[in-house]
């Protein structure tokens, strides 16, 4: 048998409860590394969904780079929805105005939609929490998100933004930002649990057309929702290759709009990573210090009899990896349990429901992580032991 | 040329920053093959100072051990950790045997150390113990022994690896005069079995008379080697 893995054997036994102390550390290291991971990719994915289903769908026509508008939406609609790949296009327009109470205004994001269409293509008709959603054909109504009017318990929104004093079947008026005013009918109020569409004042892109004077082929933007079974890069080839005059983009890809929501989040992730690692070697070092410390006697004996300084050091770099392994192991079941729990019980966020999501990669990473931490940890701290004169160790004099 | 050579041996050691006391003055010494030879001298005279260097476990500030003509302070530590571990055995006051081990496992580690396989190692650690009277107590802990048996657990052990030089350190100061005069029964027959070379620091008049040679030190000088 190797003489370090013997050393380490014995070592460990003859000192479990602070084997159980370092294997406690380090699975909750490896919890800690793990679990905010799989935290931050449960928002980024809830963050892409909610994009997806309100303010991109699967793929989005733009306009060509030095153009504001579409100009050939029809027969653009008609080529995209000829796909087999497609389930569903809808096109939007985009405009700005000021929307009025009695005693203020606020500044919507206005969205025209084909409200038919539009059903196919987002989840605005299934994010009513007030009235209900725009009829077919009406032109003199709008949906208002919750940011501009409050929650439904009255609160403000998750922006802190005062805001409206309009609930459903009131009038309320709108200054478009050519000058044009008009009253609409507040037919209802949408709370899609992410704050982007909850600024969003949905009207019919027809009557939209009609204040600003485009006819029916201007649009800002077409969204495609695409059929089960394909590849948003497959879509995207096709639209493309269909001869439209705009341009087609994955906006979730392109635009990283999750991401850059995400990045302040990610880079404290980040920041705790390191710390997280950081403190594990720290952990692991002061631990082992200790330990060999106890036990520099024991180390110079050895030393004296002929034990190599090398045989030493790697008996408690091995003793450090056993170490790792059951703080992986042990980290493992609690990070697994944590996550079927959430898995379970999922937490709800102003954006909605999300539950920990994670790779075997990621996984994986965290272990590595735990690994060379304390191989680093063992090593720094018995090598560093070791290096004590033997005399002055057995004479008590170090 | 004799088997053990020390020539003008320094060593000083620091107190605090600035002070230091010179333990050795430039020690000369030549001890032959299979002698016995016991280092005396009052406390302070520098005698387990120089056995600790001539054991290649202290380092010299000046001078030389040569050792079956080779020169040992001048080797790497890791040379000279291979020649404790291949060529020379200790005993210590206090035993200095590893707690949490059984007594075999003390023996064991230095066999495994040596590349023998972990039965040849067992199988020689259980020789050793039983040279020393101690067959029937292989696989208990030191702390599970009297002073006496950890002291000749202590002597197993430095006998494991067959040494041409065994150095002990006042090997019996913690024992009782019955223990003690065991102890040294049992230095003089492996000296006798083995013609092994030992040297011993003692400060008990008794065990004079129990060796080849008496060398005698005062204030970091060998005074009488004869």
């Amino acid at each position: 048998m190797n003489l370090s893995f013997f050393l380490a054997i014995k070592n460990l036994k003859s000192s479990i409860k602070l084997f159980f102390l370092v294997v406690s550390i380090l699975s909750f290291s490896f919890i800690n590394l793990s679990f905010f991971n799989s935290l931050n990719n449960g928002i980024e994915d809830v963050t892409n969904t909610k994009l997806v289903d309100y303010a991109f769908a699967d793929l989005t026509i733009i306009p060509k780079e030095e153009e504001t508008f579409i100009y050939e939406t029809e027969e653009i609609l008609k080529k995209v929805r000829s796909l087999g790949s497609v389930y569903a296009a809808s096109p939007r327009l985009s405009a700005t105005g000021s929307l009025f109470d009695d005693k203020g205004s606020f500044i919507p994001v206005i969205k025209g939609i084909d409200i038919n269409e539009e059903r196919y293509i987002s989840k605005f008709h299934s994010s009513i929490e007030r009235g209900s959603y725009l009829g077919r054909n009406v032109r003199d109504e709008v949906i208002l998100g919750d940011e501009l009017v409050g929650n439904l318990d009255g609160a403000k929104g998750t922006t802190g933004f005062e805001p409206l004093d309009l609930r459903v079947g009131q009038s309320a008026k709108l200054i478009f930002d050519n000058g044009v005013e008009k009253s609409y009918i507040v037919s209802g109020i949408m709370d899609t649990l992410f704050w982007i569409p909850d600024f969003y004042l949905l009207i019919s892109i027809d009557e939209l057309r009609e204040v600003y004077g485009f006819n029916e082929d201007i649009s800002s933007e077409i969204l495609i929702k695409i059929n089960k079974g394909y590849t948003k890069e497959d879509v995207k080839v096709q639209v493309a290759n269909l001869g439209i005059n705009a341009k087609v983009i994955d906006s979730l890809e392109e635009l990283s709009l999750a991401e850059t929501i995400l990045e302040s989040q990610k880079i404290t992730t980040l920041l705790a990573n390191v710390i997280g690692i950081f403190s594990t070697f720290i952990v692991i070092f002061i631990i082992i210090y200790i330990n060999v410390n106890n036990k520099k006697k024991q180390l110079s004996i050895l030393k004296a009899v002929g034990i190599s300084e090398k045989t030493i050091i790697k008996s408690y770099v091995i003793l450090s990896l056993l170490y790792a392994i059951a703080g992986i192991i042990i980290g493992f079941i609690g990070f697994a349990v944590l996550t079927l729990y959430l898995e379970l019980n999922p937490i709800k966020l102003p954006m909605g429901f999300f539950y920990p999501q994670y790779t075997i990669l990621e996984l994986l990473t965290s272990s590595l992580i735990i690994i060379v931490s304390s191989l680093f940890g063992g090593f720094f701290a018995s090598h560093k032991t070791v290096k004590k004169n033997i005399v002055s160790v057995l004479r008590g004099v170090d | 040329m004799a088997f053990i050579e020390v020539k003008n041996i320094r060593k000083s050691y620091l107190f605090g920053k600035h002070n230091s006391v010179e333990i050795l003055k430039g020690v000369n010494l030549d001890i032959e093959y299979g002698e016995f030879v016991a280092l005396v001298g009052s406390s302070g005279s520098g005698k387990s100072t120089l056995l600790y260097i001539m054991g290649l476990l202290d380092q010299a500030n000046e001078g030389k051990v040569i050792i079956h003509g080779h020169s040992m302070l001048e080797m790497t530590s890791t040379e000279q950790t291979n020649a404790r571990l291949k060529y020379l055995g200790y005993v210590f006051q206090d035993f200095n045997l590893i707690p949490e081990l059984t007594i075999t496992e003390n023996l064991e580690i230095i066999g495994i150390a040596d590349s023998m396989s972990v039965e040849e190692s067992r199988s020689r650690a259980h020789e050793c113990l039983r040279e020393v009277g101690l067959g029937d107590q292989l696989s208990k802990l030191p702390s599970e022994l009297s002073g006496g048996q950890q002291q000749r657990v202590s002597i197993a052990r430095s006998i494991m690896n067959k040494p041409l030089i065994l150095f002990a350190d006042e090997p019996t100061a913690n024992l009782d005069s019955k223990n003690s005069q065991e102890i040294m029964s049992l230095f003089r027959s492996l000296n006798k079995k083995f013609n092994m070379t030992i040297v011993m620091v003692t400060h008990e008049d008794d065990f004079k008379k129990q060796v080849d040679r008496v060398i005698e030190m005062r204030d970091g000088v060998v005074i009488d080697s004869q």
